[in-house]
Formats: C-alpha cells, structure tokens, sequence
C-alpha cells in the first residue's frame, strides 16, 4: 500500500484538482514521478532503484524505513505558472551520502556542503523530469532551484499532497513528496 | 578540447566533466564556474590570456545569472563569438530552452543524460561550429 494523503480542494480547478485517490490524473502523475525517479538512477546512477510501500502508522517498519524516519536532509523545488506546488525530496544523512558516492561514481569524504548539492541536484533533475512528462502543461510551468534544509520537511504547508514515495536502492531509502494546489 | 562548464551545482559541474572525459571526447582543460556571471568572467578572461575555448555548457536555471542571461550577455558583448555553448537543463520541454536556443545556444542535453548522448550531443555542436 502506498501512500496517497489526500485534501480534497474542491474550489481549486478540476484539471489541476488533486481530489482522490483515483484520480486519473493523480494516478499518471505518480507514474510519472516513478518513471522519473527510475531514470535517474539508472542513467546517472548506475543502479536500480524501487518503490518501497510506507508503512501503516503504527506498524513495525523495517531498520530502513526506521532510520529513514529520521531523515533531516530536504531539498525542495517549487512549481509555479500552471502548477502551483512542491517537490520535496528527503534523505538522512548516510543516504545523501551514498547518493553522493553514486553521483560521482567513488566514494568520498563529502563535506556537508557537497552532501547538499547532490540531494539538491536530485531534487531538480526528479522535478524537472517529472515536469517534463506532463505533455502540454509543462510549456507554462517553471521550476525553481532547489532550497536545501537541513531539517524534516513536516508537511507542504498551503498544498495538497499528490503522493509520498519511499525509494529504496543500495541499502537506503529516498523520500519524494509531490504536493500541488 | 578545452572547455568551460557553467553550474551552480558543484556536483554537476564534476558529473559534466567526467561525462565528457568518459565518453572520449579528448577533453583537456575544464574550466568552472558557478554561474553566468563568473562564466562570462572566465570567457573574458580567455579571450585577453589566450588559449580559446572550444565548447560551453551551460545549465539553464542559475541563480545569479541564469543561462539565457549569460547567453545574451555573451552575445551583446561579443565575447567569445565563435565557441559554441552546448545547454543542460533538467526538463526537456523547458519552454526557456527555445529562448536558449534563439539567444545563441547550438545544442542541449537533458539531464540525467548518457555517456552516448552527452557525446552525440557535443559531437553534435562542434560539428555544427566547424
């Protein structure tokens, strides 16, 4: 089961309504990140990655997603024109860490700074890729460059979210958080 | 071939310039920089000392100065006029790589991008500013 947090909205327009669950848009917008996500790390990465269900709340997690839990490196993207809205992406530091050794193909005493960059540049190439799959839409939104924090993202304050989606590769897990008006 | 990468991502600018040694591109020299000002500095600086450039990549969305600026910006000022400038951007439909592409850009490559299509890409360019 993944996770679908929904608010309804329902004076914001149909087309761009994150209503439900099923949602036809909701659900090719989740394809679409999915499909984003796997290209990036097969083409940049050099590996496989795979959509992980998030837990129920309360259940027993896996070491992973525990540790995942504890994740405070965030980098966020905003769309603005046509979508209005966030793409969050969230790692701990050893995950960031990792993404940074696969990035640059060796592994590396990375300083913060370098660790941040790449979550960062991760953040952008998933926004842009995603965005990039919306066909006619994607003509009149823009992105941002991505902001990086380190403290958990709580929620996307002001936004519905559309899908978070835990990612797992080499041992750890990536947190993708779509959230639009 | 000597080339100047301009990003603002750090990490970027090394995946760039692994890219380009990777896939065979006889890469010699790479210069950095971190945004279209400092890329325009570094043309500058190129054209007065000597030793061109052959190549530019230049991502889209800087802060700063962004690469559609840094395009024109080249272009008003005359700056390195015969050195191809090669754009990476995230998203392939950006709508602000067509005003890259009028304001003087010969290519682009989406990112995450292939050691093939980085170099069909580059090969592509240079061809092309023969």
């Amino acid at each position: 089961m993944n996770t679908l947090d929904t608010a309804a909205r329902p004076d914001q327009p149909s087309a761009f309504n994150p209503a439900s669950a099923d949602d036809p848009d909701r659900t090719r917008w989740i394809a679409h990140l999915d499909e984003a996500v796997a290209e990036i790390f097969e083409t940049m990465l050099g590996q496989r990655s795979s959509v992980v269900d998030a837990p129920p709340p309360g259940a027993h997690t896996s070491a992973k997603i525990s540790a995942h839990i504890c994740a405070h490196i965030c980098a966020t993207i905003v769309f603005s024109g046509a979508l209005n809205g966030l793409c969050i992406v969230q790692a701990s530091p050893a995950t960031a860490d990792r993404l940074t050794d696969a990035l640059l193909g060796a592994e590396g005493d990375w300083d913060d700074e370098m660790i941040d960059d790449a979550l960062g540049e991760m953040c952008n190439m998933i926004a842009g890729g995603w965005k990039s799959r919306l066909g006619a839409l994607t003509a009149s939104c823009q992105i941002s460059v991505p902001e990086i924090s380190r403290q958990r993202a709580a929620h996307a304050s002001g936004h519905a979210t559309i899908a978070t989606r835990f990612y797992a590769f080499d041992g750890s897990v990536l947190e993708v958080t779509l959230a639009l008006n | 071939m000597r080339v100047l990468i301009v990003d603002d991502s750090v990490v970027m600018r090394k995946i760039v310039e692994q890219a380009l040694r990777r896939a065979g591109l006889d890469l010699g020299e790479a210069l950095h920089a971190a945004n279209g000002v400092e890329g325009l500095a570094a043309l500058e600086k190129t054209s007065t000392e000597g030793g061109l450039l052959d190549l530019v990549l230049c991502d889209l969305h800087m802060p700063v100065m962004d690469g559609l600026d840094f395009l024109l910006e080249k272009r008003r000022r005359n700056l390195a006029p015969n050195v191809p400038v090669l754009m990476i951007t995230a998203e392939s439909g950006d709508p602000e790589l067509l005003k890259a592409m009028n304001a003087g850009a010969q290519g682009q490559l989406s990112k995450p991008f292939t050691l093939e299509q980085m170099q069909r890409s580059v090969t592509s360019v240079l061809h092309h500013a023969a």
